[in-house]
């Protein structure tokens, strides 16, 4: 009996003190970012492996047991923004690409150069069946099949998927809708293929050394290839091609905490707004296979660093996104349900609720509803609620997502217009107009249903500057969706003993000017003049949550500039 | 003197040319590194109120569970090297010739023992569809098993032959006696011992017709139980036949055939499934134990609203008859009520006789199910809330005239975990008159 009673109290007091602890708001003129500070030199690290049943086994079992949240993002900037860096580079929602660049994503050619190809290994992860291939100018890819029975579903959301995120601001691969002639491959020893025959697998490898295996030749190779996978009227098999990525692979990176070996990884990845803001452009796209293996980093050599594998090279690691072939409809090896995006693979609060209610709590997909058009997957706007998505494997950084985060991803989605998604929908070169239409509606429909959602969660008052005396901003509820400007705001200001309020019907504020000298004061809170600015939605009620702009007056010039804003 | 000072000044110089920065020697300067150490101010900086470092109380106290939590990494780290993660039909085979799988337990309030089992199974893909494979299993001081077997092709996916061998051994197993009304003050206990071997051919399970058939022969033995608080089975049931018999050494071909009309044979949403079943035991070594066995059932599944909900329900009967007058049957190979499959609430073997009938409704609501595109296959965990009843007699009428509704019935629920294969994990807990059983077995759904 003592015996349990220490036991009990020793896993609650091991509990509390695991838990994480709420941070706070990191205030603007905190914490100033040096745009790629991370790019300065490491040792190179080792390389990270996370084996999947370990990552499973603590995001849908162990890690339900934790409570409390990290708190707010701590590296945005004073304008609520995040610093370019390895993780992000800031794209098309600050400097709009054209429609063609946003079709190109990271390409800097055309794939696969054409003529024969050399199949150097087997891919070993992931669900698709797939190859490193070189072609014939030497170049390196990795190559995916689409699932026989659903061409062209995966290597197509791959790749438009990946150009999206691209363009969003994260590093990605250059990956390629590839068409590859099975008649001129060639074969390096050790590559495996399973055929079945008569309803059995039999084994099939290059320098077949067992008893049980078969020796895996070209022509058996296009033989098994060609029965599996139909080719075009061409005699060319349809695959997405993932062109190798520049430096030495170092693994996946982790969405939680940081990476030790890394001098430059110093803010924990849930803490990471571009980290954490990835969830709104995930839910965009329903990448809903997230896990830890569909990113990785890489180790970036500087020019000064030896070269020689066994000196102490020097660079620094880029982090990418990879493998979106679980994005829109496609599912990898199948198509999407409804289900996908609306539920984790194993969701332990949805189970309870449906074991406690004897089954009549139910998730919106879990309605009946015709299936999806041919060899794409369910990719629709409906059921899809911005702010209950779910991957499938729950995510520590998108479960610390907050209103900041989903408004500043959401500003990143609403960035695309329409003429860029119908120009990024060549990338996919899929073959069905119907096809194309329909991945197109989901995507314009899921936008919308983003900047509805996560725009109504703060006041979303964009790109606050001084013009006079007014603090003028862009609603971007008005621009994306229209409605009247009404704004009500405070502004309080220790230091000039100001505390005014008052209500706009335009999207700029008039601010009084000190009515004495302001005292030079160490203490920011004090020195700067807050302004709080609630937008008033449709219905007349007021934002949940302020836009927060802090001014600073100098009397020299007898203006204010704006140095800090909070959404 | 002086030579000992001349001395520490000859070392002092020595020293100071060993530590002294070169270029105070004429040397050439060390190359400056040209990784900035960590803490270098143009790294990037951690903003106010962000700490990385675990709390040093979770490390002290956490420790046991990070040291498991490196072993699991470790052993998860390895199994990804040897078999892959995934690998969609390609170099996967590695892991793919044996593997472990758990037994069936059994929990209960009074009479159920827990344990474990595992199997090995040459599950490898081969050309010739030979299948091999043995199982062991064991509750804590009541029961051991084992059995081996050789055939071709798997008998949940493809018409499949196979001989089995087994060894089995229950220790501690209640009798309460024969017919409706035998009384829990009654408990006996015994041993049976018994092994053999048989051969089955069948179609798996599909809709439409399937089934298997075959022959077998064993050996049965009982004895009285060990247990010093529990009455001995040779002292309360002396006459039972089997009980102080000699080994009985029975052979007999037996069959089953399944009319299957559900949607999904291994986890039926929709539809009916009629059951024939019918054995025939004969005695090897001329003891009058010969005896037929049959039975039947029907089960019927409708979905209520979607595959997500459904109403269940089920009948069925087993019974014995000796082959001649002057034949008996022995006691273990009698019909029986109660345990973790029929009238849930009771004890193991609680209601005997020469037919028992049963029937169970229940409603099924799914909780989770697997993203798989044919939905069917799909591996699912389902609750379901159950009511059981039944009876037992000599003969259908003699059970249909024992049967009164409320007298043996009991309720309860259960966890059911189905993998694509038509395999389903029974967790559940039950009630009776007679107490509260849980529940942990492998079997079909229903």
């Amino acid at each position: 009996m003592r015996g349990r009673v220490v036991v009990k109290s020793w896993l609650v007091i091991t509990a509390i003190a695991g838990t994480a602890c709420g941070g706070r708001t990191v205030q603007p003129w905190e914490y100033a970012p040096s745009p790629m500070a991370d790019t300065l030199p490491i040792l190179e690290p080792e390389e990270r492996d996370v084996p999947i049943i370990y990552e499973a086994a603590h995001a849908f079992v162990i890690d339900q047991f934790a409570v409390g949240s990290p708190g707010p993002a701590a590296n945005a900037d004073a304008m609520d923004e995040v610093a370019n860096s390895t993780w992000f580079t800031n794209r098309n929602a600050v400097d709009p690409l054209m429609p063609d660049e946003v079709m190109r994503g990271p390409h800097t050619g055309d794939g696969p150069a054409p003529g024969p190809i050399t199949i150097t290994s087997n891919k070993s992860e992931g669900v698709n069946v797939g190859f490193f291939i070189e072609d014939s100018r030497g170049v390196r890819y990795l190559m995916k099949l689409d699932p026989p029975e659903w061409p062209e579903m995966a290597s197509g959301a791959d790749v438009l998927a990946t150009n999206l995120v691209w363009a969003s601001g994260y590093h990605t691969p250059e990956n390629y809708v590839y068409f590859f002639d099975p008649a001129s491959i060639t074969i390096e020893d050790g590559v495996e293929v399973d055929a079945v025959e008569d309803g059995l697998v039999v084994e099939y490898q290059t320098g077949a050394d067992e008893p049980d295996e078969q020796e895996l030749t070209p022509e058996k190779l296009r033989e098994i290839l060609l029965e599996r996978y139909p080719p075009g009227p061409d005699g060319r098999i349809r695959t997405s091609a993932s062109k190798f990525i520049e430096g030495t692979p170092k693994g996946p990176f982790s969405w939680k905490g940081v990476r030790a070996d890394d001098p430059n990884d110093v803010i924990p990845h849930e803490l990471r707004r571009e980290v954490r803001g990835y969830y709104v452009i995930a839910s965009w796209l329903n990448q809903t296979d997230t896990k830890q293996g569909n990113t990785h980093d890489f180790f970036v050599l500087d020019p000064d660093s030896p070269t020689d594998d066994e000196a102490r090279r020097f660079g620094h690691l880029r982090h990418y996104m990879l493998d979106n072939g679980s994005s829109l409809g496609s599912g990898g090896a199948h198509p999407h349900s409804r289900r996908v995006g609306n539920e984790n693979e194993f969701d332990l609060g949805a189970m309870g609720m449906r074991f406690i209610s004897l089954g009549a709590y139910e998730r919106p997909w879990q309605d009946e509803v015709p299936q999806n058009p041919p060899n794409i997957g369910w990719y629709e706007a409906e059921p899809f609620d911005p702010g209950d998505w779910r991957p499938n494997m729950p995510n520590p950084a998108f479960d610390a997502v907050d209103a900041r985060d989903g408004y500043w991803g959401a500003k990143i989605v609403m960035s695309f217009t329409d003429a860029q998604l119908e120009r990024v929908m060549d990338a996919s070169r899929w073959s069905d107009p119907s096809v194309r239409s329909y991945v197109l509606e989901g995507l314009k429909g899921r936008r919308e249903k983003i900047g509805r959602y996560w725009f109504a969660e703060v006041s979303p008052l964009d790109d606050p500057r001084m013009e006079g005396r007014a603090l003028v901003f862009d609603d971007l509820w008005i621009r994306h969706f229209g409605g009247p400007a009404q704004y009500e705001w405070r502004l309080d200001w220790d230091a000039a003993d100001v505390d005014q309020a008052g209500t706009a019907t335009q999207s700029r504020i008039e601010i009084p000017a000190p009515a004495r000298p302001v005292p030079p004061d160490e203490d920011p809170d004090d020195r700067l003049a807050r302004l709080r600015v609630w937008k008033i939605q449709e219905g007349g009620r007021r934002a949940p949550r302020p836009a927060t702009f802090w001014l600073e007056w100098d009397a020299a010039s007898n203006a204010y500039d704006v140095v800090g804003v909070r959404y | 003197m002086r030579k000992l000072a001349c001395l520490f000044v000859l070392l002092l110089a020595l020293a100071a040319s060993v530590t002294a920065p070169s270029t105070l020697l004429g040397q050439e300067p060390e190359t400056v590194s040209p990784v900035p150490p960590p803490d270098d101010p143009r790294r990037p900086q951690q903003p106010p109120g962000v700490d990385t470092g675990r709390n040093p109380l979770w490390l002290a106290l956490g420790s046991p569970l990070l040291l498991l939590d490196h072993i699991f990494y470790n052993w998860a780290a390895g199994r990804e090297e040897a078999c892959g993660s995934m690998a969609g039909g390609i170099g996967s085979s590695t892991c793919q010739p044996g593997h472990a799988t758990f037994f069936f337990g059994s929990l209960g309030s009074k009479s159920g023992f827990w344990g474990l089992g595992f199997g090995l199974h040459n599950n490898r893909a081969d050309p010739t569809g030979f299948k091999a494979g043995f199982n062991v299993a064991a509750t804590w001081r009541a029961y051991q098993e084992y059995s081996a077997y050789v055939g071709w092709n798997d008998p949940r996916r493809r018409p499949f032959i196979r001989a089995t061998g087994l060894y089995d051994f229950d220790v501690k197993d209640r009798f309460y006696g024969l017919g409706p009304d035998s009384d829990q003050d009654d408990e006996a206990d015994y041993d049976w011992e018994h092994w053999g071997g048989e051969i089955r051919a069948g179609l798996p399970p599909r809709t439409g017709i399937w089934g298997s058939g075959g022959a077998r022969y064993e050996k049965s033995f009982t004895s009285g139980g060990w247990s010093s608080d529990t009455p001995n089975i040779t002292d309360e049931f002396p006459d039972l036949p089997g009980v102080g018999d000699p080994q009985q050494e029975l052979w007999g071909p037996f069959g089953e055939v399944v009319i299957d009309l559900t949607d999904s044979p291994g986890h039926p949403i929709a539809g009916i499934r009629i059951k024939g079943r019918g054995a025939a035991y004969r005695s090897v070594n001329d003891l009058d134990f010969n005896w037929n066995a049959w039975g039947g059932e029907v089960q019927g599944h409708l979905p209520l609203g979607s595959q997500w909900h459904v109403l269940s329900a089920l009948v069925g009967f087993d019974q014995v008859e000796p082959k001649d007058d002057q034949d008996e049957i022995p006691f273990v190979y009698l019909p029986n009520l109660g345990g973790s499959t029929r009238l849930r609430g009771y004890d193991t073997w609680r209601f005997t006789d020469e037919t028992a009938a049963y029937g169970t409704v229940e409603y099924r609501y799914r909780i989770w199910h697997e993203n798989y595109p044919e939905e069917d296959q799909a591996s699912a965990i389902e609750t379901a809330i159950f009511y059981d009843f039944g009876e037992v007699g000599e003969d259908l009428g003699d059970v249909r005239d024992n049967f009164e509704w409320g007298d043996k019935d009991s309720y309860g629920f259960e966890f059911r975990g189905y993998l694509r294969e038509n395999f389903v994990l029974r967790a559940g807990v039950a009630r009776s008159d007679e107490g509260t059983r849980f529940n942990f077995k492998f079997s079909d759904v229903y």
